[in-house]
């Protein structure tokens, strides 16, 4: 009798034993667990469910999708809630792991506005890569956001007309900045395009994209009246009704680049100056017609000039310096280098 | 100020002591705690949205940062710089894809910049450099282009590879 008494309690104690194994289990399947969650008395799921203890984080997706309202896209959250968990042993490198063929974690556990901010840190050559991944990732990588401001200067060899084209109805009314300096197939009719479908540009550098006329100021200026930099420089075929266009419909033009455009005459120069009193940078290096009176009117209607740029004005003389420097009192930077008929006086 | 202490309190129960000023990280807390005028010891801030294990890790990177100046604010016109993630940064986020997410989603609701931007970049860069089939193999995307439409956004998207 006392032998099975002595057996009883023998028994007794190794399944306490157990139990108390259990308990540590519980600690380490749940390998967040730490020492804190033993001060707390109201932990009753984890106390209660031992090796189940991952299974009672998945009960609280309830309550955290629907705040991040990608609930009913995710039928399989609970599967893999369990992996998220579990799964800090099982894989170690992010190269290496082996998850259900089925389940794409990166789709599945971040909305849309999260993705978007991952991809907003890549360059147009990954944007342009995720974009051939699926029909999701098209859409994510095309998405207008990541594409308010875009250079091509350094593709100019590859950026044809359509490529600007497709951009330009991808970006729609994000895109603000456009610099295709040199992207020298770029013709009117893709500015056009361009212009029809981003009503928001501010920026815009077609410096050396030769093929530009009149007609692509003209439905700039039909639809961006936003335009506040613009840099046409060495565009020989606009003139000045292109500049009389463009400077009467954006009148908050600011920065304005007509280096080398040789056609632009004192004629265009007094539309802008009439038009753009905002006008802070002024640059017409090389333009023969840039004159005396030309001077005076930027200097009659742009106070706020701080940068000009008149390099290679041969035309200009000691008069016409002498109002600019008599009007613009912001200015902080002039070029008047090779400008041959100044003389000392000037300065 | 200093030494004062606040509980937080994980969606699977758990609760952490955390220094004030390191809670304060998260814009989230911040706000409860100076909006609700919560400061007072006992008081336990409840986030349903985070679990344990990735409060643990959250509370582990807020620690190690405290001292950090603010983050710059976000700027359409930054540099795209995927190389400035400090080398502390790389070893704590050397976790799975899932941990990694599970982060990313607790820094957008806790509100703490610094932690939601490397955590970006981290993923950013396992993107970067990378063709498009071993992007899908990366993050396991079924490819749901018919060949012809593939062919087709190849094309267009052919204007910035190198030739």
């Amino acid at each position: 009798m006392a032998a099975l008494r002595t057996l009883f309690k023998r028994t007794a104690s190794q399944n306490s034993n157990q139990l108390s194994a259990i308990s540590i289990n519980t600690d380490s399947t749940s390998d967040s667990s730490t020492n804190e969650h033993l001060n707390n008395p109201n932990n009753e799921n984890y106390s209660s469910t031992s090796t189940l203890g991952v299974l009672t984080i998945t009960n609280d997706d309830s309550l955290r999708r629907p705040l991040l309202r990608i609930h009913s896209r995710q039928p399989k959250r609970n599967i893999f809630s369990c992996f998220i968990n579990n799964n800090s042993t099982l894989m170690d490198s992010p190269e290496e792991q082996v998850l259900d063929e089925n389940i794409c974690l990166i789709d599945k556990t971040l909305p849309k506005e999260l993705l978007l901010r991952i991809l907003s840190h890549l360059d147009y050559k990954s944007l342009c890569r995720c974009a051939q991944v699926s029909k999701y990732w098209n859409a994510l990588a095309l998405d207008g956001s990541n594409w308010q401001s875009i250079n091509l200067k350094s593709y100019q060899r590859d950026v044809d007309g359509m490529v600007l084209e497709n951009l330009s109805r991808q970006c729609g009314s994000f895109l603000k900045r456009l610099n295709i300096e040199n992207c020298k197939y770029i013709t009117d009719h893709n500015m056009r395009t361009l212009a029809n479908n981003c009503p928001n540009l501010e920026q815009l550098i077609v410096k050396h994209c030769t093929k530009l006329s009149n007609s692509t100021l003209y439905h700039l200026s039909k639809h961006c009246p936003y335009l506040k930099y613009i840099n046409i420089a060495s565009c020989h075929h606009i003139d000045d009704q292109g500049i009389k266009m463009i400077s009467s419909s954006c009148s908050d033009l600011e920065w304005c680049d007509i280096s080398w455009c040789m056609s632009i005459t004192e004629n265009g120069i007094r539309n802008l100056a009439e038009s753009c009193p905002k006008l802070q940078v002024f640059k017409a290096e090389g333009c023969t017609h840039m004159t005396n009176k030309a001077a005076k009117e930027l200097a009659m209607n742009c106070p706020n000039l701080s940068v000009l740029d008149l390099n290679r004005c041969s035309s200009l003389t000691d008069d016409g310096l002498t109002i600019l420097a008599e009007r613009c009192i912001s200015l902080e930077t002039l070029i008047i280098a090779n400008c041959r008929n100044l003389t000392d006086e000037t300065l | 100020m200093a030494g004062n202490k606040i509980k937080l309190q994980s969606n699977d129960g758990d609760t952490f002591d955390v220094d004030v000023e390191i809670a304060k990280q998260s814009a989230t807390i911040k706000t409860m705690l100076e909006d609700l005028g919560m400061s007072e010891e006992d008081d336990v801030i409840p986030l349903p949205n985070v679990n344990s294990a990735i409060l643990k890790k959250v509370i582990q990177w807020a620690t190690h940062h405290k001292d950090d100046p603010p983050p710059p604010e976000d700027d359409e016109n930054r540099e795209k710089n995927l190389s400035d993630i400090s080398s502390w940064d790389q070893d704590f986020l050397k976790v799975d894809q899932g941990t990694l997410f599970e982060l990313i989603l607790a820094a957008n609701y806790l509100d703490i910049k610094g932690l939601l931007d490397v955590t970006c970049k981290t993923v950013a860069n396992m993107i970067k450099g990378r063709t498009p089939e071993e992007i899908r193999r990366q993050f396991n995307i079924k490819n749901d282009f018919t060949p012809q439409e593939e062919e087709q956004i190849k094309k267009e998207n052919e204007w910035c590879e190198e030739k």
